[in-house]
């Protein structure tokens, strides 16, 4: 019986495949027997207790494959990855977009590349890409892929070092959870209800695949987000969750916490005082959501393109700086947080430059529900190939 | 609740009379259910007004505030200062179509397109910062005092006093005269915003025995913030001198429309 089943429990033990396969086989024939994929009902936080705490690498290099191996190995490495294990690597493939919208292929190929090196049996590229007219007919992910670039990589990456790697859109990944083991017509979408997702009472959708390998890394770009304020790991799971679920925060405006009464006006004008914990309340009901995405899985590792980015507008379109780093850490709230200090650091929207990086809305709730870590005392920033620059970073960290 | 049916309609009789000139768009425009009656939407109901409506959030929020903006009563569009492809949604968005999106430092260019006398004036000044070098929000650019998408109808707190102690905070001592300029431009400011509501909001909105008078002394007043010139105590007296009388003309126009 998977009700009470706390992915707490789970998440313990994931680097354990054993504990991991047994719950897939239990999960399997629950679904093989309603058909349907299983709702969890989850009951813990996800995440290690506010006592740890977290390795967080920032490097550059003479190019990014050498920036995304740097920061990497100051975040812990991959050690987590065994032999013949599957792992998916989750780019950003919000759009049709190259970068900074989309994950540099370049960092892609990086981070395949180190994933190869452990001997994985499989690699998984795969995201959901959107589309702003929040519709079903939403191009397929692999034609965006195609696009961006990333398909590039990943052929780069078979030619290169025979990495054992495909890319997928989780829409049409109904044949990797077939290779996985899964039974035909496993539905690609799991509902998941968490105790902490307070703002999902019916819970969210999100890809059955993502359940089905043994770690996600994570691999995002750090820029800034007209509507989110900044889009990094935390925010990264709106790509991994369905449409609906999408839809439902994008557009669910009635009700108590309505994210359209939040804003009174578009408008971008100073000598309007502002006041900052308002701006704070107006923003938490879209946050907090998606912070609570989080709730699902945890990946194993997130490393942050920092190739380019946007620091001002963003996700699509606005003002790009190109810091050519990467950003690497198991922790997603002490890698959004050292993401951010990036922003800054490059000059950035008042809301992020003005404000602490412990006083962001999204962070605050990502703390709140466990998530990560709860404060700069235990993010520890390990640097190589910044140079001074690393003194404004940590200055804007605080 | 007096909606939906009845401003179905209106949208449709404001695409037939309004967006002169402007590409329009044929396909019918869905309100979203938070739509107040009272709020009108933008003359030319382009493709962007037609998706932003129903986009949510900050996609559809500037339709409210663009219309009967000084832009929207210009019949101007959003792809007029955003780019983009008004012809074909899928590609409305693509930078092939010069689509800037929420780019700051294309803004300014864009702005420059049509106000190419004071841009050049303000990037004289001492309160350019040229954007290509990084975002430095330190210094101010068109929006911070026009705004964005409510050009000509700022929200009813908005004072450019504040946008001037926002950095200068002995603004009003270390510049008294200039503090004085901007202080009256307030002023006439809100007296300017009742007659708006007043007056008919397709037109420019000031009744037009006044206009050339408010454009000349507004003018003035725009032309030393963008040079960031300090005023003289003579020409600050002058000015606010004009402006005063302006104020007391629109005040007699105010209570005559009762």
């Amino acid at each position: 019986m998977l009700i009470g089943y706390s992915l707490g429990d789970h998440m313990q033990h994931h680097r354990c495949n054993r504990h991991r396969r047994e719950f897939l086989k239990q999960a399997t024939a629950y679904a093989a027997g309603l058909g349907l994929a299983p709702p969890i009902a989850l009951g813990a936080v996800a995440e290690k207790g506010n006592d740890a705490r977290a390795d967080v690498g920032i490097a550059r290099g003479s190019n990014m494959e050498e920036a995304v191996r740097r920061a990497v190995k100051l975040a812990g490495g991959m050690d987590f990855i065994k032999e013949g294990q599957t792992v998916l690597i989750k780019p950003n493939v919000t759009g049709a977009l190259k970068s900074p919208t989309t994950t540099n292929p370049e960092v892609l190929y990086a981070a395949i590349k180190l994933v190869a090196e452990r001997g994985p049996k499989r690699i998984i590229v795969a995201d959901r890409s959107f589309s702003a007219q929040f519709v079903e007919t939403t191009p397929k992910t692999i034609d965006v892929m195609k696009k961006v670039g990333h398909l590039d990589a990943v052929d780069q990456a078979i030619r290169d070092v025979k990495a054992p790697v495909v890319a997928v859109g989780l829409e049409d990944a109904a044949g990797e959870l077939e290779r996985l083991g899964r039974p035909k017509d496993t539905p690609l979408w799991r509902r998941i209800k968490h105790d902490k997702a307070a703002h999902w009472p019916n819970g969210f959708e999100q890809a059955e695949l993502l359940f089905a390998v043994d770690h996600v890394i994570n691999v995002p770009v750090i820029k800034t987000h007209f509507q989110a304020w900044f889009t990094m790991s935390m925010k990264a799971f709106v790509g991994m969750s369905h449409h609906r679920s999408r839809l439902e925060f994008h557009k669910t405006w009635q009700g108590e916490g309505s994210l359209f009464d939040q804003k009174r006006t578009s408008g971008r004008r100073r000598g309007i005082k502002k006041d900052p914990d308002q701006e704070a309340k107006d923003i938490a009901p879209f946050v907090n959501r998606l912070a609570e995405l989080n709730l699902g899985l945890k990946p194993a590792l997130n490393i942050l393109d920092g190739s380019q980015c946007f620091v001002f507008g963003g996700p699509s379109s606005g003002d790009t700086a190109e810091p050519k780093l990467i950003v690497a850490s198991r922790d997603r709230i002490a890698v959004d947080a050292a993401g951010i200090a990036v922003l800054k650091s490059l000059g950035t929207e008042e809301r992020l430059q003005d404000r602490s990086v412990w006083d962001n809305p999204f962070l605050k709730h990502g703390i709140k529900i466990g998530l990560g870590i709860d404060s700069v005392a235990k993010l520890n920033l390990k640097d190589e190939g910044l140079d001074s620059e690393i003194d404004k970073i940590r200055k804007m960290l605080n | 609740m007096n909606r939906p049916e009845s401003l179905c309609q209106l949208a449709w009789q404001e695409t037939k009379f309004g967006g002169l000139g402007v590409e329009r768009d044929d396909k019918p425009l869905k309100l979203p259910d938070w739509w107040k009656a009272e709020d009108p939407l933008p003359f030319a109901k382009t493709n962007c007004v037609r998706c932003h409506l129903n986009a949510g959030r900050e996609l559809t929020l500037p339709l409210r505030d663009f219309a009967r903006s000084v832009h929207d009563r210009a019949r101007m569009s959003c792809n007029d200062c955003h780019g983009g492809n008004i012809k074909d949604d899928s590609t409305a968005h693509e930078a092939e179509h010069h689509f800037i999106g929420t780019k700051l430092s294309a803004h300014i260019a864009a702005c420059s397109k049509c106000h190419g006398n004071e841009a050049e004036e303000f990037g004289k000044g001492k309160h350019f910062w040229d954007l290509a070098k990084g975002i430095n929000r330190k210094y101010p650019v068109c929006i911070d005092c026009h705004g964005n998408h409510d050009i000509g109808k700022p929200p009813a707190d908005f004072m450019l006093t504040n946008v001037c102690t926002d950095c200068h905070k002995g603004f009003a001592r270390d510049m008294s005269q200039t503090a004085a300029v901007v202080a009256e431009n307030d002023r006439l400011w809100k007296v300017l915003r009742k007659v708006y509501e007043k007056n008919d909001v397709a037109s420019n909105g000031i009744p037009a025995s006044l206009q050339k008078e408010v454009k000349r002394i507004r003018s003035k007043t725009a032309r030393f913030m963008h040079r960031a010139d300090l005023i003289a105590d003579d020409q600050a007296k002058a000015l606010n001198e004009q402006a005063i009388q302006e104020h007391e003309k629109l005040e007699t126009w105010l209570r005559d429309q009762k």
